[in-house]
């Protein structure tokens, strides 16, 4: 899958200044410029129909009290509007589902899934699905975006909350992609961070009845209802 | 008594009201709206009145505002809306999340000191029950978990996380309750909810925030309404009913003031014809009153606004002295009060009798009152018999119908036949409705709470059940160690009742255990998790720690000090720290709180076998004191009667003269009856009301026994008498708030009965020579 982040970049960049008759301030700016003006043409048709994208992570949490790094990898499947299944398989195994409404923990397949209701997760929870999909109105109410681009084209972008429980937890969400989304970096403000790197991202994983209900964990009705089209 | 000794006794308060006036000019006059000022003190138990004090405090000057859309859309802008124009009202003090958050940061990281002795009852079980490799399998589970959040403290310091998830249920906020942004929301099936509290930083009963809330309110009912008609506002706090019940109170003052004032400027013109004798009447009325309000304030150093409402009536008896002096003009249009003293004296003597029973009632706004009333009629009769025979009446002869009106009650009283059928009628009354008649003793006849805002009440406790001030546990102990131990035992019995009878309990012991459970506690962690090799040990070595820090959080753990309840208090938040209750002859107490409290029967039974716990029903507690106050002011009522039938006695020297008792006491039986047979039940505030039925009908009942042949002009004056009493009490029986109605109607019903029996009991000599 190369369409996911692509997509992303679009949307992220647009509001920014792609829509904007000002002239760039800077170089960065107008080198920004030309890219997303490509970009946007390509990606915004592949956006329409890339619903699912899946891939794999490696997950690094630092922190001023660990001694190092709790270092963990895994893959995931985010599914647009329905939620992200997170499931760790080293050093330990388990599953985490983060949907609009709800986050779920599975130790040991759906039949072990237990909500979870810890502020934190929440917080990470509405980070992930609104980076993720990228709701711009949603981003623009919770964040001050700020952008960079380097001349080999890799761009990062930078989120910083404006206010309330966000600004309280969440220092910066910076992402950094090319033509992907690579890397996400959450940084708390107690000093501590949360670094995700993707990568074997695609976009050919299939949501069916059955990855409904074992991976999202929808009830049947719920999930006939979401796969109808 | 000399005219002279009048003047000086006249000139004696002239002074003492110059001396009141400077004094208050200094201080200060102050109104007190505050109703609750008027309930009775449930003070014979100081801990009670404490704790009581202490809820009322921290909860009554809290407001909140909730509400709830179908869309969250419209719900997060008239929220933001709301919050805005909350944040302009200087009286408030709006509580943003972020403040919230912020000292329960501050609490955690206090108690942090603690840690290894805090553990709760399910947290003790988890650790007995849980195999130690699951516990760090578990823990595990939690740090490599994306959204775990920056952590609260280092894994070297509590690696299993048993502390974080200790404080989580210290948390002031309920868990259903998520932030954003500035605001609190809260999801349910069908709707979402944003709630918005703030504190009333002058107090629920301040005038000026009352008035700056209800403008606020009415502010934002109106925006709402039109921008966003599909978000309704709920609200919840003391302050909306304290400032509904004072603009009422206010309302209520300026209708029964100007209904008086103009039903007496009527009854005036038609009686008299003139000016001057109005004038004259208002006079003594009013000094009544300004040296009422004068001495009072001086006494109280505030008065209430309600006994402005009853006293202001009350003085309505002393427009008596005026209109009897009024109708004994002697040949130069002046009154000549020689005839009529005696009358005058015995007449303000049974009125000051019938008010000082009131002064013992144990009612602080009832006292005052009753001193009001008083000062009132002493001020407006020295008023009268000084002033007045020094003036002038100009009296014309009064509109016909009105002298005729005033005849009939001799008129009934004269043909035996009519007599006869009152009599008849009389018992008839009586035989149907005494035995009607039934007593209620509830709070609710202090103050009727507003409808709206009883619902708006439900709903939000429904959403969010919050602490009862009126239901609570004390538990009582030689020490504070062994009030939280038997607090801690109190939880094993009350676990059955969560979710059946109460919803949440708020339980000191839960947040600061005793010291031997904090001991156990320690124990427990240092002989289990934390004993060398034990699970900490593994997570840490996991985790990448070395030695070094591993072995020294076992010291730590080992001979970490316990939290004393001194230390605790120096920064456990408010509504944690107020339920220590602290020592009270001897004894220490502390309170345990309860919300959503849908049963109390099986919430007292707990108390009823353990001596050193007490449930508290506030509610029910006023209500059987009401209701024995009730009765006591009942045998007070007939003590009063006594000591009028001995005054009596004294002054005529006959048992005849006690005749003189029948027309209040007969009015009084046929008040009763009618209140029976309108079903409404009696009172303390209608038995307050028989006070002034005996007083005014010994009024009526002694200047017509001392009229002699001036029979017709006193009952002329005692007909006014009684118009004027009716009106002014006839309105207030129309008030909102049942107490005052109860006392208006009473006394309305009393005075009309007072006036009509008063022929068939008192025949003066005049009518027995007829």
């Amino acid at each position: 899958m190369r369409l996911g982040i692509p997509c992303l970049l679009a949307l992220i960049l647009t509001p920014l200044y792609g829509l904007s008759d000002e002239p760039p301030a800077n170089a960065s700016h107008k080198s920004l410029t030309t890219v997303t003006a490509e970009t946007r043409e390509i990606v915004a048709a592949r956006l329409r129909n890339q619903a699912v994208i899946a891939g794999e992570f490696r997950q690094s949490r630092t922190d001023a009290k660990l001694p190092r790094p709790l270092e963990s990898n895994g893959h995931f499947v985010f599914w647009r509007d329905q939620g992200v299944h997170w499931a760790t398989t080293s050093p330990l195994t388990q599953q985490t589902v983060y949907r609009p409404d709800t986050t779920w923990q599975m130790d040991d397949g759906p039949a072990s899934a237990r909500e979870l209701r810890s502020r934190s997760d929440d917080i990470f929870r509405d980070v992930l699905l609104n980076v993720l999909s990228f709701d711009e109105a949603q981003l623009a109410t919770e964040f001050e975006s700020r952008w960079q681009v380097s001349d080999n084209g890799n761009w990062q972008l930078s989120l910083v909350p404006l206010r309330g429980h966000l600004a309280r937890a969440i220092q910066t969400v910076e992402l950094r992609g090319d033509e992907n989304i690579n890397r996400i970096e959450i940084a708390d403000t107690r000093g501590g961070a949360l670094l995700l790197e993707f990568h074997a991202q695609h976009s050919e994983f299939t949501i069916t009845a059955e990855t409904c209900e074992q991976l999202f964990l929808y009830s049947a009705q719920q999930c006939q209802t979401k796969l109808t089209p | 008594m000399t005219s002279s000794v009048l003047r000086w006794l006249f000139y004696l308060l002239l002074a003492g009201l110059l001396v009141c006036t400077a004094r208050l000019l200094h201080q200060g006059p102050s109104i007190k709206y505050d109703l609750l000022s008027l309930l009775p003190q449930t003070g014979s138990n100081a801990v009670v009145a404490e704790a009581s004090r202490r809820f009322t405090t921290q909860d009554g000057n809290q407001l909140l505002y909730v509400l709830s859309a179908s869309e969250q859309a419209p719900l997060l802008s008239a929220a933001g809306e709301v919050l805005e124009r909350m944040q302009q009202v200087s009286a408030l003090e709006v509580e943003t999340p972020s403040r919230r958050a912020e000292a329960f940061l501050n609490y955690t990281h206090a108690l942090a000191a603690y840690r290894f002795t805090l553990l709760h009852d399910e947290q003790r079980r988890y650790l007995a029950e849980t195999k130690e490799r699951t516990l760090v399998l578990q823990r595990q589970r939690e740090l490599y978990r994306p959204g775990a959040g920056a952590l609260l403290t280092s894994p070297a310091e509590d690696p299993l996380g048993l502390f974080d998830r200790y404080v989580q249920g210290a948390a002031v906020m309920p868990e259903n309750v998520q932030a954003q942004g500035d605001l609190l929301l809260l999801e349910t099936a069908g709707a979402s909810y944003a709630l918005i509290s703030a504190r009333v930083i002058p107090g629920a009963f301040d005038l000026t925030a009352q008035q700056q809330v209800l403008a606020l309110d009415d502010a934002l009912n109106t925006a709402l309404e039109t921008d966003y008609p599909g978000v309704t506002l709920r609200k919840a706090g003391i302050v909306f009913h304290a400032g509904l019940a004072a603009a009422q109170a206010k309302k209520e003052v300026s209708i029964i003031a100007l209904g008086s004032a103009l039903g007496i400027i009527a009854l005036f013109s038609l009686a008299f014809g003139s000016g001057r004798p109005l004038l004259l009447t208002l006079g003594s009325i009013l000094f009544g009153c300004t040296s009422a309000a004068l001495i009072t304030l001086s006494i109280f150093r505030e008065l209430h606004l309600l006994t402005l409402v009853f006293g202001a009536s009350l003085i309505g008896v002393a427009v008596d002295y005026a209109l009897h002096a009024l109708t004994r003009a002697d040949a130069r249009g002046r009154s000549d009060l020689s005839a009529l003293m005696p009358g005058l004296v015995l007449a303000l003597l049974t009125s000051l009798i019938g008010f000082g029973s009131l002064l013992q009632a144990p009612v602080p706004g009832l006292q005052q009152m009753a001193l009001f009333s008083m000062l009132g009629l002493i001020g407006a009769w020295l008023f009268v018999v000084v002033l007045f025979p020094h003036v002038t009446i100009s009296a014309r002869p009064p509109w016909p119908p009105l002298q005729k009106f005033a005849r009939v009650p001799d008129g009934l009283a004269g043909r035996s036949h009519a007599r006869t059928a009152m009599l008849a009628a009389l018992a008839l009354l009586a035989g149907a409705g005494l035995w009607q008649v039934q007593t209620v003793s509830d709070l609710r006849i202090f103050h009727q709470a507003d409808d709206a805002l009883l619902e708006d009440q439900a709903s939000i406790d429904a959403l969010l059940p919050s602490h009862s001030a009126n239901q609570f546990y004390l538990v009582r102990g030689a020490s504070v160690e062994q009030v939280l131990q038997r607090a801690e035992a109190l939880n094993t019995k009350l676990r059955p009742l969560r979710g059946e009878a109460v919803n949440t309990v708020l339980n000191p012991a839960d947040h600061l255990p005793s010291l031997r459970q904090q001991r156990e506690n320690r124990d427990l962690l240092s002989a289990g998790v934390y004993r060398q090799g034990g699970a900490a040990d593994q997570l840490l070595q996991q985790l990448g720690f070395d030695n070094t820090a591993i072995k020294e959080l076992r010291e730590q753990v080992a001979t970490q000090p316990a939290l004393t309840a001194e230390n605790w208090l120096r920064f456990a938040p408010p509504q944690l720290g107020q339920l220590l209750l602290g020592e009270f002859n001897g004894s220490y107490y502390a309170a345990i709180r309860l919300s959503g409290i849908s049963d109390i029967e099986p919430l007292a039974a707990v108390a009823r076998p353990l001596p050193w716990l007490e449930f508290v029903d506030t509610v029910a507690d006023i209500s059987s004191d009401l209701q024995q106050r009730q009765n006591n002011a009942l045998v007070q009522l007939g003590i009063a009667y006594l000591l009028i039938g001995l005054a009596l006695g004294a002054r005529y020297r006959r048992a005849r003269a006690l005749l003189l008792l029948c027309a209040p006491l007969l009015s009084s039986v046929a008040t009763i009856a009618v209140l029976g047979l309108a079903g409404q039940p009696l009172t303390l505030f209608h038995v307050f009301g028989l006070f002034l039925v005996l007083g005014l009908g010994m009024d009526y009942s002694i200047f017509r026994h001392e009229a002699g042949p001036q029979r017709e002009e006193c009952m002329f004056a005692i007909m006014l008498s009684m118009a004027t009493s009716a009106l002014s009490f006839g309105l207030l029986a129309l008030s909102d708030t049942p107490m005052i109605s109860a006392f208006g109607l009473t006394v309305l019903l009393g005075s009309i009965g007072n006036w009509l029996l008063l022929p068939l009991a008192v025949t003066t000599p005049s009518t027995s020579n007829q």
